[in-house]
């Protein structure tokens, strides 16, 4: 039997070496020219294995030699990575290069898993993603140049595959939002209504299934019509299946939301926190995790609690009252408003009466502020306290998007400058990287799959320069899914700063513009056409070639 | 002149309509020739001869009859009588087309999949403007349904007076399919297809149950008739001698079985829903039914492709190649990928920006070396892009593009895609004598158009005819 299986294992051995030398040169071909190549190469190598599923070719890309950030492990100097279609097959300073394999010479470079946003706007598209993104726009390779690879759009994780659309979408359904805002008292107790009701069938539906499994036929199952529309969300939520996604800022609206959610025992994930500093301790305990933007100081929403009942989805930074609804809303609607505003003010002070007298307008904004005199607020040390805590959190730009508009630096584009200012505050460097890495895709419940560098997760890596959270380190190469999707030399955007040592030179015509293969140079090589003379053939260059043969006369 | 054959083919209708429909179909259209009145035959005496499909040829000429092309060559057959229209210093081409214009047409807007809308049936053209576009060289344009989505098919159109019998040359060319946004287009047309095939599947589920309903008939039916001849053999056995009025009522039924018979002998399948008819004959490859599909950027060629992936049908593209941005002209990064089609690809005449720098490219020069047929549109729909049309492609001409493929690409090719190659697009026998006379090499600047042809008759001069 052993003999069988040696012979099988030699058999199988000689047919990989056949397959791969052909399949060596079809690459080296297209590695000779641009950066879309590899993709097209791709994309027909698949197209060739759907053809003929009996002969799978494996792909293989090596990154030789880098400094390999793992995230979860330790970081292993000079180590090789060896992909194997898409998927991370083995890291180890030893590794036997397969034949046919692309290689990456990483010798010098540190290797980041490919960092993950919680949050994003165009850069992939709306949903679903795999029908609506341009995968050649330019905010795509921004993206990738800003090391992302994974993004939330919409409710769903997708990757910044340049090029192609497949294996695109990573998980879908990663959140549901609700609402527990503070100025509105009724929609609480709803929300504690609907919460008890699905959990009281919950209940039931287990007291069920065990009354029947110890042989009980008599026992009716749980009445479950109703369990549509919001129910459905609040089950899987109570479930576990989907986490919570709330906007909050203000201690008490985290206080509040995160007793709700240890009270009934899902999932919850904070944006904004900007005052969770001072419950750390207690967010620790409670394991909620939390989406930071360091740099973020305050909110609209700081200076008028009672606005934070907005209709704006998971991501939304809050609003001030709408104009119009202002414009509509009765006398009686409008004094309530300003009363209301008038008692959580009051109860923010706690009894401090010095500034009953003076009227809300005046104070606004100024020292004296009742809001802002308070332990509370914004911190550098924000992330710290919490990472000390122990409570994770994923840190975000406060602009998903990629633009040159308003502050340049505070959107997707600068993602780990934005974790480097949590560093800034006291954040150890290891957390920053994982709360842009592994803390942000087990907040997306996607961390099976990427934010780290491991044996069987997919091969999503940054190639860089340098640290990761320096400022003046630039994205080398960015792999996802085991395809080179960016390189800094081969793209116009980056490539003039600080070009590679050894990769020829810094010459603008080496690079610009963007190199898309067989296209030729808009003024031709030939001369140009005497009327009346058809044009000659520019790919059978019969003089050039020949020069030893005597022109013939014009004229003739 | 032009009306007589009508006339004479109405009254041939007319006289065939007294006898049976076989003898109609007999009829063929030879006594017309029969009748009397001769060949009108043209015979043109060119000075350069630009065929498209062939070589060019130097003092060749041309020979017509009636309207169409008899004989291309430097030395043909001259047929007598014939006029005879001198034109030694003068180029021949075939006329212009223009695959995808919209010049003259009133405007309206359509949405969603209303795929059985015909533009020949909504055809209310500006006879000004036409006029305009006869002289500026073009002879056949494609006006295409203007909307979203799928709004129709478009019509091949000669820019003739609109009584004349020649003017409309296709009445259905090609299907329109807008495909410019990854998100809401391609469901719109994942949709349409699909229903088109369900809509498919509906006939041939319903072809099935009736087979499978003629055969359960049949059987019966033969079980009948013998049964019928056991009884009636036991009959003859019982008493031959009798009489028979037996028989006479079986005579009766026969027929009566037979007209059963006939009656689901045709299949009628259910009707298909109009606005996805021509997706179905789509999907089904029937002859002559073919999609245009107007694409914005690359990656709406990879969506398209991803969402019709199911689906092979007879397909070109128009790419929106706006001249002063690199939106639209960066179909080159997936030429290899259009080309694997090998499709007919309409294209603005501009030389392009490559994405996100001011170099420039010739984006119809990457698509013809990938292997794909280019074809040319008017820059815009004005009679200002329609003169300038040969100028603009002489430009990309030097711009690199090769001159063969700038001539196909402004005639034979767009006829290509209007499914009227086969009349019309190039110079030589048995297509319509279409063509244009101008003063010099088409892609000069200094050439004019001396005077343009359509099936054989100058339609358009500016100097007097020796």
């Amino acid at each position: 039997m052993k003999i069988f299986f040696k012979t099988m294992n030699l058999v199988l051995m000689a047919a990989l070496l056949l397959a791969c030398p052909a399949y060596g040169q079809d690459e080296k071909k297209n590695r000779k020219g641009d950066a879309a190549a590899p993709a097209e190469s791709e994309k027909k190598d698949e197209e060739k294995k759907s053809d003929k599923p009996e002969e799978p070719k494996d792909k293989y890309l090596v990154l030789k030699g880098g400094d390999v950030y793992t995230v979860t492990g330790p970081v292993l100097r000079n180590t090789t990575i060896l992909v194997k279609n898409g998927v991370i097959e083995d890291l180890s300073r030893e590794v036997e290069i397969p034949e046919g394999a692309e290689v990456l010479d990483a010798t010098g470079y540190k290797v980041y898993p490919g960092l993950v946003a919680v949050s994003s706007s165009r850069i992939v598209g709306r949903e679903p993603p795999e029908h609506t993104t341009d995968i050649y726009d330019l905010n795509m390779i921004l993206g990738l140049s800003g090391g992302l690879t994974s993004v939330l759009t919409g409710n769903t994780v997708a990757k910044l595959t340049y090029g192609t659309l497949d294996d695109m979408v990573v998980k879908r359904g990663i959140f549901t939002t609700i609402r527990y805002a503070r100025s509105s008292p009724k929609a609480r107790l709803d929300l504690r209504n609907d919460l008890e009701r699905v959990r009281a069938y919950m209940r039931d539906l287990a007291a069920w299934q065990a009354a029947r499994s110890a042989g009980d036929k008599d026992a009716k199952e749980p009445d479950k019509k109703w369990l549509t529309g919001k129910y459905a969300t609040y089950l899987s939520l109570l479930k576990g299946e989907m986490a919570a996604l709330v906007s909050a800022d203000a201690t008490q609206d985290i206080r509040d939301i995160s007793d709700l959610a240890h009270h009934y025992g899902f999932r919850l994930v904070i944006r904004g926190g900007l005052e969770a500093w001072t419950l750390a301790s207690e967010l620790g305990r409670k394991q909620v995790s939390m989406i930071l933007t360091p740099r973020r100081k305050s909110t609209r929403r700081m200076y008028a609690e009672i606005q934070d009942d907005c209709d704006c989805g998971p991501i939304c930074g809050g609003h001030d009252v709408d104009e119009e609804q202002e414009q509509h809303e009765s006398e009686a609607e409008k004094h309530r408003r300003i009363h209301r505003n008038e008692e959580g003010a009051a109860d923010i002070m706690e009894g401090e009466d010095e500034f009953e007298e003076l009227d809300e307008e005046t104070l606004r904004g100024t020292w004296n502020d009742p809001r802002l005199n308070r332990p509370s607020g914004w911190t550098i040390e924000n992330a710290s306290i919490l990472y000390n805590s122990g409570v994770p959190f994923a840190i975000i730009p406060s602009s998903s998007g990629i633009s040159l508009g308003g502050i340049a630096g505070r959107d997707n584009l600068m993602l780990p400058m934005e974790a480097a200012f949590a560093v800034r505050g006291g954040l150890p460097e290891k957390a920053a990287l994982e709360a842009i890495t592994i803390n942000a895709a087990r907040i997306l419940g996607v961390d099976r799959w990427v934010g780290s560098i491991e044996k069987g997760k997919a091969a999503d890596f940054i190639v860089c320069d340098g640290d990761i959270l320096h400022y003046k380190t630039m994205v080398q190469w960015s792999v996802v899914n085991g395809r080179i999707v960016y390189d800094k030399e081969k793209e116009p955007l980056f490539a003039h700063i600080r070009p590679r040592s050894g990769e020829g030179t810094s010459k603008t015509t080496e690079y610009w513009p963007r190199d898309f293969g067989p296209m030729p140079s808009f003024v031709p090589e030939i001369e140009p056409p005497e009327p009346g003379k058809e044009t000659p053939d520019p790919e059978e260059p019969k003089e050039k070639d020949k020069p030893d043969q005597p022109k013939p006369e014009p004229g003739k | 002149m032009t009306h007589s054959p009508f006339k004479k083919l109405l009254i041939l209708f007319a006289v065939a309509a007294l006898f049976a429909l076989p003898a109609a179909t007999a009829a063929p259209l030879a006594p017309v020739d029969d009748d009397g009145e001769a060949d009108r035959f043209v015979v043109i005496k060119a000075g350069h001869i630009i065929t498209v499909t062939g070589e060019e040829i130097e003092n060749g000429m041309i020979v017509v009859r009636n309207g169409v092309i008899e004989a291309v060559g430097k030395k043909v057959e001259i047929p007598f009588p014939a006029k005879i229209i001198d034109a030694k210093d003068l180029w021949i081409m075939p006329g212009l087309v223009n695959p995808y214009t919209n010049l003259g047409m009133r405007r309206y807007f359509r949405s969603g999949v209303k795929s059985h809308m015909k533009v020949s049936d909504e055809l209310d053209l500006d006879e000004e403007i036409l006029k305009e576009i006869l002289e500026c060289g073009f002879t056949t344009l494609g006006y295409y349904p203007q909307g979203r989505g799928v709004p129709g098919q478009g019509a091949a159109v000669r820019p003739l007076d609109a009584g004349h019998p020649d003017r409309l040359l296709d009445a259905t060319t090609y299907i329109l399919m807008l495909h410019e946004s990854a998100s809401s287009d391609k469901r719109l047309l994942k949709g349409a297809f699909a229903r088109a095939k369900k809509e498919i599947e509906k006939q041939e589920k319903a072809r099935k149950e009736w087979e499978a309903k003629q055969k359960k008939a049949a059987e019966e039916a033969k079980k009948k008739a013998e049964a019928e001849k056991k009884k009636a053999e036991e009959k003859k056995k019982e008493g031959s001698g009798k009489d028979k009025p037996a028989p006479a009522p079986d005579k009766t039924k026969k027929p009566a079985e037979g007209e059963k018979k006939k009656e689901p002998a045709k299949f009628v399948p259910p009707p298909i829903d109009p606005a996805h008819l021509p997706i179905a004959d789509l999907i089904r490859k029937k002859e002559g039914v073919a999609a245009l599909v107007t694409l914005r950027r690359a990656n709406t060629f990879v969506h398209f492709q991803d969402g019709m992936k199911d689906f092979e049908f007879a397909r070109s593209f128009l790419l929106r190649n706006e001249p002063n941005t690199y939106y639209g002209c960066d179909l080159g990064i997936v030429a290899d990928k259009v080309a694997e089609e090998k499709p007919l690809v309409i294209l603005n005449p501009n030389v392009n920006y490559r994405p996100f720098t001011r170099n420039r490219f010739n984006l119809a020069q990457v698509l013809d070396a990938a292997g794909c047929k280019i074809a040319f549109r008017t820059r815009s729909d004005s009679v200002s892009a329609y003169a300038d049309q040969l100028r603009r492609v002489a430009e990309m001409v030097r711009g690199g593009l090769k001159r063969e493929t700038a001539l196909k690409a402004v005639t034979l090719h767009p006829a290509e895609i209007l499914g009227v190659a086969d009349r019309v697009g190039s110079l030589e026998k048995d297509r319509d004598a279409d063509l244009l006379f101008l003063t010099g090499d088409p892609f000069d600047p200094l050439t004019r158009v001396d005077r343009v042809m359509i099936r054989g008759e100058i339609v358009a001069s500016k100097i007097e005819i020796q």
